[in-house]
Order: structure tokens, then C-alpha cells, then sequence
């Protein structure tokens, strides 16, 4: 094989495997790699086997990888036994869903890496309150029928809903007020009640805190309000067969088609750059790599002119030198979480909430459910971050017929001192009342997520080298966010191969190749 | 026409589709000489055939539609027993079904629709009697084609006009509570549907003439449903006019009164609210016209209602005008 390469990136997480799509139908020459015998890294959707191994490999693990920082998960145990068709269950790292309207989809969709996935919509969203659950009301409709809010709170809904749907930027309403507590925001301005002020907060912009800021907040609120109905009520598609780590593998599949290398399952034993202090030739055929890694295992070493990589791959050295490719959307959660605490509970039994309200047709209910505690909605939970739960079940091909499986997350402003299964059992608890299916729990694990935010370099970033920040944990912005760095880490990796590659480089070039224009039917001549 | 793209097309392209274009016109004129030469009085199977392949093209050629229908009715009914016109009909009648979906509105495609399910005969037999078999089985396909369409567009009035048509045709009737539970689902799904609440209100009029439902008490809870209507959108006209409706002249005085409280805390909620400023002055008119004429205080509130509107609607001023001189306060 041919080892010298425009690009190598490392780690097949979503971020990364978009850029390699990217970069590779744009012609250049990419090899990818990762240490991990399946695609997706931590976000990767993996058979139950699998999962069961992963949970083992970080239970019991305390090597000290001088790869990698300090661990990324820890706090794990693990409880029963994996039922039998382990592979017909495809666990997410990283559960998400996707804004029908949004940087991610459009990507899907221009990419063409939709039509290797499956998708449908997520089904209810509800709020837990007292014991309850409560449907969240998602349209005018649904707020018309709504039998539990007055004629003023209704009104007052309405009125802050067309205001979030609009230009909010410049509206009196928010002067000021942009970085204060959201929560405070629409009590104050929109004269709601606190019970529905908590029910847009936190199951409509999906904060973590209380404390979280307005303007983020109304940024989210209006991305969902506009992806309602694109494809049905939900704002949200949730993928199969595990979500964003299929849809990792769906990007390098189309990065392959491309022409990109794959290479699984091996780690990266060494990096060499060129000596920096080197001064920059002009353009040369022959021009010497800046990046030269030694892949475990096979016998050439492979150069590159770029080199993309997660952050969580590259040595110390390497990325204190790097160009970390921050997102810049105005609707990232601030303040953002410290670590988040998840469990992955398998359950022998049905997932499916019992419809109650509106005398709704309960044959067809999803299996994809999103269900929110508000902080301070659960006794014995926490008081100051909501949790998220999402259920999936063979309606996405991710467990087999009359199983699911149930996330839960919970996202943690600092350090607690307490483990991920003393913050998180009281909810899968409540959960399984909930679903009444208190006996059908076969196998959980709890763990806590270490998010390590990188500081900037303050001097300048070694020509060439990338790095690409973990996913976003956040459950309905975490892939819109993967889906804009991809796009600022390819225009970085385009300037920096542009001296090389300058054919290849179109001035007007956009981030995926248009689609050709299908031919328009001639006629409709419709025999009847 | 809607839906179809613009296209620019080079010299080459636009000729090559004016050729392509003449062949089928040529082809329709020539079919269209044909039939039309043929009219009185050929009723022969091969003229049935004819008028097909030319209404496939045109539907809208209603000439044809009836020399059509004056062919089933001349030449081939005649010769047919009931069953076989049941099963032309019924073919006639999937026909049109398939030509709705390209040409959802064509009147003339509709007519014969009409004229198929009016026509079909009494059948079949059952205990040496004729039943109403095949009209009901008919009518019943034809209420589903109606809730299909309005499934795909609830505030297509041909399709409320049509469903009543189908209501009243029906060998047995629906029971009227069922058509008002229909109307409280696509209200439900939206209330911006003036239809909606239209044949709401002609199902309330028969269930409270036939004593299937207390006026009084039907009257209350339909208030209920509007309000929230109101409060939810106070812009949307179809819910006003439903309430103006259910107030009607305003004898109910008790009704007046409370109904104009509900609308006064609207506006409180929503200054702007034109619609709540107009309503109120209409109904506080039906007050000084009904119980109270003398009521200065009434009178004197239309015409701040009213010099409110005037600046919030200034294209209907002299409107507004007109009322507040009206009102000789």
C-alpha cells in the first residue's frame, strides 16, 4: 500500500468520521485509524457482548496509558448477567437524537450517509413530576387539548413559544438578560407558572441546571420549534441499531467508497513530526511529510501533510501543540457539565409507557421515548441536575422483540464525591416503577464520564496537526455540534493541503459535492 | 401550475419538445373529431371505449362526460341486468377515484361520481326482495374516499361540502353524535378549520332539535372548548366566529355577561388583540340592545373599545367611526 497520505485520522468517533467523509470525497487521500476493533470509539454501538467487555476492560482497568490522560471512565460496576442474543441488542456509548432541522442532518442528508442508516421519530417526551410522568406539550394543538393548564398559562405558553420560534435576538424581552438563569427569564418575563418554567427548561431546551443561560436555552428552543414537522410532530429522529456510533460507521463507509484506508484494531505506537523549526518549502512534488506515524504492527510507516485526531488519542506532547477545533454555536449549554454520570440498564420486558392521556391509540406507541426529571423532581435524586432517560427497543433494531434498553444520564456541574451508581440507581428505580417492569432488569452498569475540556495553546499550533474535542454528551446537541467542528476541522485540513494539492482545491467548493440533479420526468401521463 | 419546476431550456431542447408536444396534440384533436362527429346517436361500445382514452387526457371535457353518461344510460343499461350495472358503476366509479388523485379538482369527475352513486340500481336479492346492498356498500366507500381526503387536507371545503352530501345520501343514516365526535377530532388536531367548526355547529343544531343533547348545558361546554381555542390563539378568526355563533343574538343574558368577562381578561392578557376588541364591542351592543339600552357605562366602554381600535386597525377607521356615532353616546 501506497503509505504516503494527504490525511490520517485517528479515532472513528462521529466527529472525526465525518471529516474523513468529507475529506475523502473531496479527493484527498486518507488513511484512518483506530485502536479499537469496531468504529465509533466512544460513542460506538456495540453488540451487548461487547458492551460486557468494554464495562470489564474499564472496571478492572488500572494501567497507567501513557497515551492517553487520566481515565475517562471510572466509577463503574456492573450488576447481572447478559441475557442470551447478545448480538441482537446494538448498545449506544453515547445515546443522542437528532434535530429533524440542523448542521447534522443536513450533513446526513448532502453526504448521502443517510441511505445507509435507518431512521424514525422519537416518540413521547415527557416530564416526571410527582410520581407521574406528563406529556410535554410539543405544538399548538397539543396545548389546545391540554386539560391541565388554565386559560391564562395557556395563553402565556403560546405567547413565549411564537417569541422563541422568532427573531429573539434583538427583542426588548431580552435585553440584558442573555446569560441570566433561563428559569428566572420566563417567570419574570413571560409570567409563567414555575411548573411550566420548568417544563420548557428542562424538557424543551433541555438544560442541565438551573442556572443554565437564557440565550442558549432560547437557541435550542428555536432550532426544535422549527424542526417540528418536518418529518412528523417530533423534532427529533433517533437512528437504529444504536444511533450515532452506526452512523460513525455509515461516515466511513462513505470515506471508503472515497477511496480512504481503514485500519482497525491497531494502536498508533509512534509520532514523528518534522522539526518545526524547519522553515516551510514552497510546493514540491516531493515535498517530505510533516507527520510520519508508526501503526502496531505493520511494517511501513505511514506520512502524511495533516494529521486529524480526537483529542483522547493524541500523545501529551503532541497535543499540547495541537489545534483544537472548538464549536462555536450559539446554543452550547452554559455553563457547560464537568462529567456525566450514565447507566445502561438491559430490561426483560416491554418499554413502552401506558398511554393515559387523550385517549390516544396506544397500538402503535414508540418504543423511543425521552423522559425528563428536573432537578429536585425525584426524592432521593439530585437537586441540582435534571436527568435524562431514553429508552430503545426493537422499534430501532437496538434489542431484540420484548427487550429494551434504557439509558439514563446525569450531568454533574463539578465533582461529586459520590459514585455513579448511588446517584443513578434512584432513577432506573423510578423508571422501572414507571414502566412497570420492576422485575425485569437483566443486566445494568453505571459509570461516570470524564469530560476534559482542553485549554487553548497560547502560542502557535504545529502546522498540520488537528485535534478533535470528545462528542458533546448532550443528548439533542451533541451531534449537531460533531457535525459543525467536522465541518471547521475539513476547512482547516483544506487550507493546510492546499499548497500541496492545489488542483484539487475549488474555490467555490462546499463541504459535500452536490448531488447531480436528478432528471425531471417528462410528462405525467397517468393511466387510469 | 403548481408544483412543476421552471426550466430553462437551450433552443435544441425547446424544439425537440414542441415536436414531441405536436404529436400529442395532433393525437388529441384527431380523437376529438372522432368522438364528437359521433355523438347522435351512437351508443355503441366502440364510442364507450373512445371516450376513455380522450377523458384520460382531458377530464375536464364535460361534453364528453355526458355523452358518456348518455351511453351508459342508452346503450348499455338497457341490455344489462341490475348486477351488471352495479359492477359497470362500480367500475366507473374506482375510474374516477384513480383520475381524482391526479386531478383532485375537477368538478366534472365529481359529477360523475355523483351520477354513479345516485344510479345504482337496488340489488341484490335477498329473500326474493331487492336490498340496499350494493347502494350502501357504494356510499360507504364513498364516506371513506371523503375521510381520506380530509385526513390529507382537513380545510378543503369541497371535501366538507361533499361529506355532507355523502351524510344525507346514505341508505342508513349516521347517527348525528358520531358526525360530532368526528368534528371534535379534526378540531382537535387543529382549530384553524372554519369547516370544522361549521359542521360543528350544524350537528349541535340537529342533536339539540331532537333532545339528543340539553341546549343549555351542550351550549356551556362548547364555550369551554372555544375559550381555549381563544386563549391559545387569539388571532385565529375561525374560533371568533364560532363563538359569535354560539352567542347568536344575546337573549341569554347570564351567557352575555360571563362571556364577556372571559374575553376581557383575554384582552388584559393581550392588548393587541384585535378580535377580542371587536367582539367585545359587539356583544356589549347586544347588551344595550337586548337588557340593558340605558347603560351609560356600557356605552361609554364601546367607545374606548372602539377608539382603541381605531388605532390598532386604521384600514377599517371609518368603521369604527360609523359604530362610535352609532352609539350616541
Amino acid at each position: 500500500m501506497d503509505n504516503h497520505f494527504d490525511v490520517i485520522v485517528l479515532g472513528t468517533g462521529l466527529t472525526e468520521s465525518i471529516t474523513a467523509a468529507a475529506l475523502s470525497k473531496a479527493g484527498f487521500k486518507v488513511a484512518h485509524i483506530d485502536p479499537n476493533p469496531y468504529y465509533g470509539a466512544d460513542e460506538a454501538s456495540l453488540s451487548l457482548d461487547e458492551l460486557a467487555q468494554w464495562v470489564d476492560q474499564y472496571k478492572d482497568d488500572k494501567t497507567n496509558q501513557t497515551v492517553s490522560p487520566r481515565p475517562r471512565y471510572r466509577s463503574v460496576t456492573r450488576c447481572g448477567e447478559v441475557p442470551p442474543h447478545a448480538k441482537q441488542y446494538s448498545v449506544s456509548l453515547s445515546p443522542s437524537v437528532i434535530p429533524s432541522v440542523g448542521p447534522f442532518i443536513s450533513s446526513l442528508i448532502s453526504s448521502s450517509v443517510s441511505r445507509y442508516g435507518s431512521f424514525k421519530l422519537l416518540g413521547r417526551v415527557v416530564i416526571y413530576d410527582s410520581g407521574v410522568v406528563k406529556d410535554v406539550p410539543q405544538s399548538k394543538d397539543n396545548i389546545f387539548q391540554n386539560k391541565a393548564m388554565s386559560l391564562l398559562e395557556k395563553r402565556r405558553l403560546m405567547r413565549f413559544l411564537m417569541f422563541a420560534g422568532g427573531d429573539f435576538e434583538n427583542s426588548e424581552e431580552l435585553q440584558g438578560l442573555e446569560n441570566s438563569p433561563f428559569l428566572d427569564f420566563l417567570q419574570k418575563k413571560f409570567l409563567l407558572s414555575e411548573a411550566t418554567a420548568r417544563v420548557i427548561t428542562y424538557a424543551l431546551a433541555y438544560c442541565y441546571f438551573a442556572n443554565e443561560q437564557t440565550l442558549p436555552a432560547l437557541h435550542r428552543i428555536r432550532t426544535y420549534l422549527r424542526a417540528s414537522g418536518r418529518y412528523g410532530s417530533s423534532s427529533f429522529l433517533v437512528g437504529y441499531y444504536g444511533g450515532s456510533g452506526e452512523i460513525a460507521q455509515g461516515f466511513c463507509r462513505a470515506s471508503a467508497v472515497g477511496g480512504a484506508v481503514y485500519i482497525l484494531g491497531r494502536s498508533v505506537t509512534s509520532f514523528v513530526s518534522r522539526d518545526p523549526a524547519e522553515p516551510e518549502h514552497p510546493v514540491l512534488t516531493s515535498d517530505p511529510a510533516r507527520f510520519t506515524v508508526e501503526v502496531d504492527d505493520l511494517p511501513e510507516r505511514l506520512h502524511c501533510q495533516c494529521l486529524i485526531s480526537s483529542t483522547t488519542l493524541l500523545p501529551e506532547h503532541l497535543r499540547s501543540q495541537a489545534d483544537i477545533i472548538r464549536s462555536t454555536i450559539p446554543s452550547c449549554n452554559s455553563p457547560p457539565p464537568f462529567t456525566i454520570a450514565r447507566c445502561i440498564a438491559i430490561v426483560d420486558g416491554s418499554i413502552t409507557l401506558p398511554y393515559s392521556l387523550d385517549g390516544e391509540d396506544s397500538g402503535n406507541a414508540s418504543d423511543s421515548l425521552l423522559l425528563v426529571f428536573p432537578p429536585e423532581s425525584l426524592e432521593g435524586g439530585s437537586t441540582k441536575s435534571a436527568v435524562h432517560v431514553m429508552t430503545a427497543g426493537p422499534g430501532t433494531m437496538s434489542a431484540p422483540a420484548g427487550k429494551g434498553i434504557l439509558y439514563i444520564s446525569m450531568a454533574l456541574p463539578s465533582d461529586s464525591g459520590r459514585s455513579a451508581e448511588a446517584l443513578l440507581r434512584p432513577y432506573l428505580t423510578a423508571v422501572l416503577v414507571l414502566l412497570r417492569a420492576e422485575e425485569t432488569l437483566s443486566y445494568s452498569t453505571f459509570y461516570m464520564q470524564e469530560l476534559v475540556s482542553y485549554t487553548p495553546i497560547t502560542t502557535d499550533s504545529l502546522m498540520g496537526l488537528l485535534a478533535v474535542p470528545s462528542l458533546n454528551p448532550h443528548l439533542t446537541q451533541g451531534v449537531d455540534e460533531a457535525a459543525i467542528v467536522a465541518e471547521a476541522t475539513f476547512w482547516k485540513a483544506v487550507a493546510c493541503l492546499y499548497g500541496e494539492r492545489k488542483a484539487l482545491f475549488d474555490q467555490d467548493s462546499e463541504f459535500w459535492p452536490s448531488l447531480a440533479e436528478m432528471e425531471e420526468n417528462e410528462g405525467d401521463d397517468i393511466q387510469w | 401550475m403548481h408544483n412543476v419546476k421552471r426550466t430553462r431550456q437551450s433552443p435544441e431542447a425547446l424544439a425537440e419538445t414542441k415536436l414531441r408536444e405536436k404529436s400529442k396534440i395532433d393525437e388529441y384533436l384527431t380523437l376529438t373529431d372522432d368522438v364528437l362527429s359521433r355523438k347522435k346517436p351512437d351508443w355503441s361500445k366502440d364510442a364507450f371505449q373512445l371516450t376513455q382514452s380522450l377523458l384520460q387526457i382531458n377530464p375536464e371535457f364535460y361534453t364528453v362526460w355526458n355523452y358518456r353518461r348518455n351511453i351508459l344510460l342508452n346503450g348499455i343499461f338497457p341490455q344489462s341486468t341490475p348486477e351488471e350495472i352495479n359492477n359497470l358503476l362500480s367500475n366507473e366509479l374506482s375510474m374516477t377515484t384513480a383520475a381524482l388523485k391526479a386531478h383532485p379538482k375537477v368538478y366534472w369527475i365529481w359529477n360523475h361520481r355523483s351520477w354513479c352513486l345516485e344510479n345504482v340500481p337496488d340489488g341484490p336479492e335477498r329473500n326474493g326482495t331487492p336490498s340496499i346492498e350494493w347502494r350502501q356498500a357504494n356510499w360507504d366507500k364513498e364516506l371513506f374516499v371523503v375521510e381520506r381526503m380530509l385526513d390529507a387536507d382537513a380545510r378543503n371545503f369541497h371535501a366538507w361540502n361533499y361529506r355532507r352530501y355523502v351524510l344525507a345520501n346514505m341508505p342508513t343514516r349516521r347517527n348525528e353524535t358520531s358526525e360530532l365526535t368526528y368534528t371534535s377530532r379534526k378540531i382537535g388536531a387543529n382549530f384553524s378549520n372554519f369547516s370544522a367548526w361549521h359542521q360543528r355547529s350544524k350537528s349541535l343544531v340537529v342533536l339539540w332539535e331532537s333532545g339528543q343533547l340539553d341546549p343549555v348545558q351542550s351550549k356551556d361546554e362548547e364555550f369551554e372548548l372555544v375559550s381555549n381555542a381563544l386563549y391559545t390563539d387569539p388571532d385565529d378568526q375561525s374560533a371568533w366566529i364560532y363563538h359569535r355563533w354560539l352567542i347568536g343574538s344575546g337573549e341569554n343574558k347570564e351567557q352575555l355577561e360571563r362571556e364577556i368577562q372571559v374575553i376581557t381578561e383575554l384582552l388584559q392578557e393581550q392588548p393587541d388583540s384585535k378580535w377580542s376588541m371587536e367582539s367585545l364591542v359587539h356583544y356589549k351592543r347586544l347588551l344595550l340592545q337586548h337588557h340593558s339600552p340605558d347603560s351609560k357605562a356600557l356605552k361609554r366602554e364601546c367607545v374606548e373599545l372602539l377608539s382603541r381600535l381605531m388605532d390598532l386597525d386604521p384600514i377599517r377607521y371609518f368603521r369604527y367611526r360609523d359604530l362610535t356615532r352609532d352609539l350616541d353616546y
